[in-house]
């Protein structure tokens, strides 16, 4: 034994003998915070987003991004932070809804090899839907109007915006940034009445110049290096436009976010991941969690783990009871339900979780076209009944493409992803008296969910390198 | 504002919750940290880190009294975050002289205790069988993290007297771990 376990366990003793023993002087102190808290004051500091000189010599229109409070550790600061945290709760308030969709569209944004690792951002792509649904008309905006669950364009544009309002922070602490863009041939000509409403409320910036020239396709990598930290530069090196493109629609979300509790690192241990592709061993990171909450459904386990700020989001990890994949959760209505926010507080429990984590960096790469085919938006990509009257473009525009990249990696500090992230724990019958371990050493789901609760990003790790 | 009231905030996820936390209790879950990490700003932090873990665990917890609580999630983060930095040597030198003392009753074979639900419990067993104010005088120092000075002004005796105490304590407390076959 440690001394350091007596210690630990006396965290938890009967909540009276921690009252009755508390010192003295907390009494005056706390009337001495109540007078410090009533002289607070209101700031505002600024985080505009700027592009680079080479696409900003491309540029249409840029989006500039709202300013937000920055998160502080100091008292006043903080309650600063929490108002501008409470004016921002209309949206997500109103940016709730959005069940039909999520239910349709993550499955099929997961659908792949089995065995393979799987991401999506179901809000980004939502964004990247609202935006084409802004420059069509006709069927094919209905289209896509079905898939999103909106009646028509008006309440889809203020859906879109109070989603991506409800998914962007910028607060020093946690960084959520949304983004879209439109990149457009320089020799037709566009309505830019349309491009200027794309930048309202998609905050999408526009982008011209010459298809199939290397400088345009730099300008476009440089543009989501920019938006997603670097973290998909791998991926974007291969983006290539070539001169038969029309208009090509790019989405992108980038999540940084630190641990409310970190893991330390000298606690790192090499264990094995029993993964879809074979077993591997790599670095697992652990964590007692003295005040976890373990959820539970049929066939999975869940827990969540929160992020640095009081309203920064957290992450859901979930791990599907031996014998059933992530695959299967995700045909199954509960957990798919589970997985997006429908989740029933009688099926928690509070108690001490030994946390076992493996370190991972995870990334997939998606081409969407046939996907949202797949889900009923077939029109915009054929070029015979594509109606894209309000872009204003001079000759006859299709969607050739919809890129996806996606890009979480989870290591002692916190999270970083250019995409989303959840967990999950075990199976359908009660957990444990007090205490109990979850251990994520075989495929496992995560959700990277907003604190407004819409799911940023959504994975099936099947296999850790 | 009621505990009462503040819980019914957390449960229908009115971030004003977390405001009236610190309203009222915001001194009580500073000083938990505070006594660990020697570190106002580190505590601040620790601080709002505590308003996150209740809005993350209420619900579906309902912890009545409030107070509590809060300080037990501070005093949870504060020694995480002790451990995180143990590199950098920051914390209070009051922590570390606590786990001295308490290796007189823990031994120290620098391996982590197995059976930690059967420590808990012995240890709950030895908190109840303690007068009330000897109680006091072992929580406020290896719960609350006092320095002696501070239990004997708050008890209205000497130093020695309250280290006198300790260390009969201490020495019961070993007694009992050997009794119940931790050690």
């Amino acid at each position: 034994m440690r001394p350091e376990d007596i210690s630990d366990e006396l965290n938890d003793i009967d909540p009276r003998y921690i009252d009755a023993a508390a010192p003295r002087r907390l009494r005056r102190r706390s009337r001495l915070t109540a007078a410090v808290a009533a002289v607070l004051a209101l700031a505002v500091v600024g985080a505009l987003v700027t592009g680079g000189l080479r696409m900003n010599s491309f540029a249409v229109e840029t989006a500039v991004y709202p300013k937000m409070n920055q998160y502080s550790s100091t008292s006043w600061g903080y309650d600063r932070y929490l108002t501008s945290m409470r004016e921002r709760r209309a949206y997500f308030e109103r940016a709730r809804g959005l069940d039909q969709y999520l239910t349709a569209a993550v499955p099929a944004l997961l659908a792949g090899e089995a065995g393979e690792n799987r991401l999506c951002s179901p809000v980004n792509v939502y964004m990247a839907l609202a935006m084409l649904a802004e420059i069509t008309e006709g069927e094919t905006r209905q289209q896509i109007l079905d898939l999103l669950g909106s009646e028509d364009a008006a309440s889809l544009r203020q859906k879109a915006n109070d989603v991506w309002n409800a998914c962007y922070t910028d607060d020093g602490a946690v960084r959520s940034i949304p983004a879209a863009s439109v990149w457009l041939r320089k020799d037709m000509t566009y309505n830019r009445d349309t491009l200027k409403t794309l930048a309202d409320v998609c905050y999408a910036s526009s982008f011209r110049g010459e298809m199939g020239s290397e400088s345009y396709d730099q300008a476009l990598r440089d543009w989501i290096d920019e938006q997603t930290g670097g973290l998909l530069r791998d991926q974007t090196a291969k983006l290539h436009m070539d001169d038969t493109t029309v208009i090509d629609l790019v989405t992108t979300l980038w999540f940084k976010a630190r641990w409310a509790h970190r893991f330390i690192s000298d606690e790192n241990t090499q264990e094995t991941f029993h993964g879809a592709a074979g077993d591997r061993t790599v670095t697992f990171m652990h964590q007692l969690e003295e005040n976890g909450v373990y959820w539970w459904g049929e066939t999975f386990g869940a827990v969540q783990k929160g992020f640095k700020t009081s309203l920064g989001g957290s992450m859901w990890l979930i791990l599907p009871d031996e014998g059933v994949t992530p695959e299967d959760l995700l045909r199954d209505p509960a957990a798919l339900g589970f997985l997006l926010g429908d989740r029933d507080s009688d099926s928690s429990k509070s108690l001490r979780i030994h946390l076992n984590m493996p370190k991972f960096d995870v990334r997939s790469e998606a081409e969407l076209s046939e996907t949202l085919q797949a889900l009923g938006v077939t029109d915009c990509f054929d070029g015979a009944k594509a109606d894209f009257t309000p872009l204003g473009a001079s000759s006859p525009v299709w969607v050739s493409r919809v890129s996806h990249g996606v890009r979480v990696t989870a290591d002692e500090e916190g999270v970083e992803a250019a995409a989303f992230t959840e967990v999950i724990g075990t199976g359908a019958a009660m957990p444990p008296e007090d205490e109990m371990d979850f251990t994520l050493d075989r495929p496992f789901l995560f959700v990277l969910e907003s604190a407004s609760g819409l799911p940023l990003f959504v994975g099936v790790v099947n296999n850790v390198e | 504002m009621t505990d009462e009231d503040i819980l019914e905030l957390f449960w229908k996820r009115i971030e004003r919750a977390l405001s009236e936390c610190r309203r009222k209790y915001g001194a009580y879950v500073r000083t938990a940290a505070m006594n660990i990490l020697g570190s106002r700003e580190d505590a601040r932090e620790v601080e709002n880190d505590v308003y996150l873990d209740a809005w993350n665990t209420i619900p579906p917890r309902r912890p009545l009294p409030l107070a509590p609580y809060l300080g037990m999630l501070s005093r949870r983060g504060a020694i995480d975050r002790l451990r995180a930095d143990a590199r950098r040597k920051r914390g209070s030198g009051q922590y570390r002289l606590t786990l001295d003392e308490l290796r007189e009753c823990a031994g120290d074979d620098g391996r982590a205790l197995d059976d930690r639900l059967a420590l808990r419990q012995t240890l709950d067993a030895f908190l109840s069988g303690l007068s009330e104010r000897d109680r006091d005088i072992f929580l406020r120092r290896y719960w609350w993290v006092c320095p002696i000075r501070e239990i004997a002004r708050d008890t209205r005796q000497g130093e020695s007297a309250v280290k006198t105490a300790l260390y009969r304590m201490r020495q019961k407390l070993r007694e009992t771990l050997e009794q119940e076959g931790l050690l």
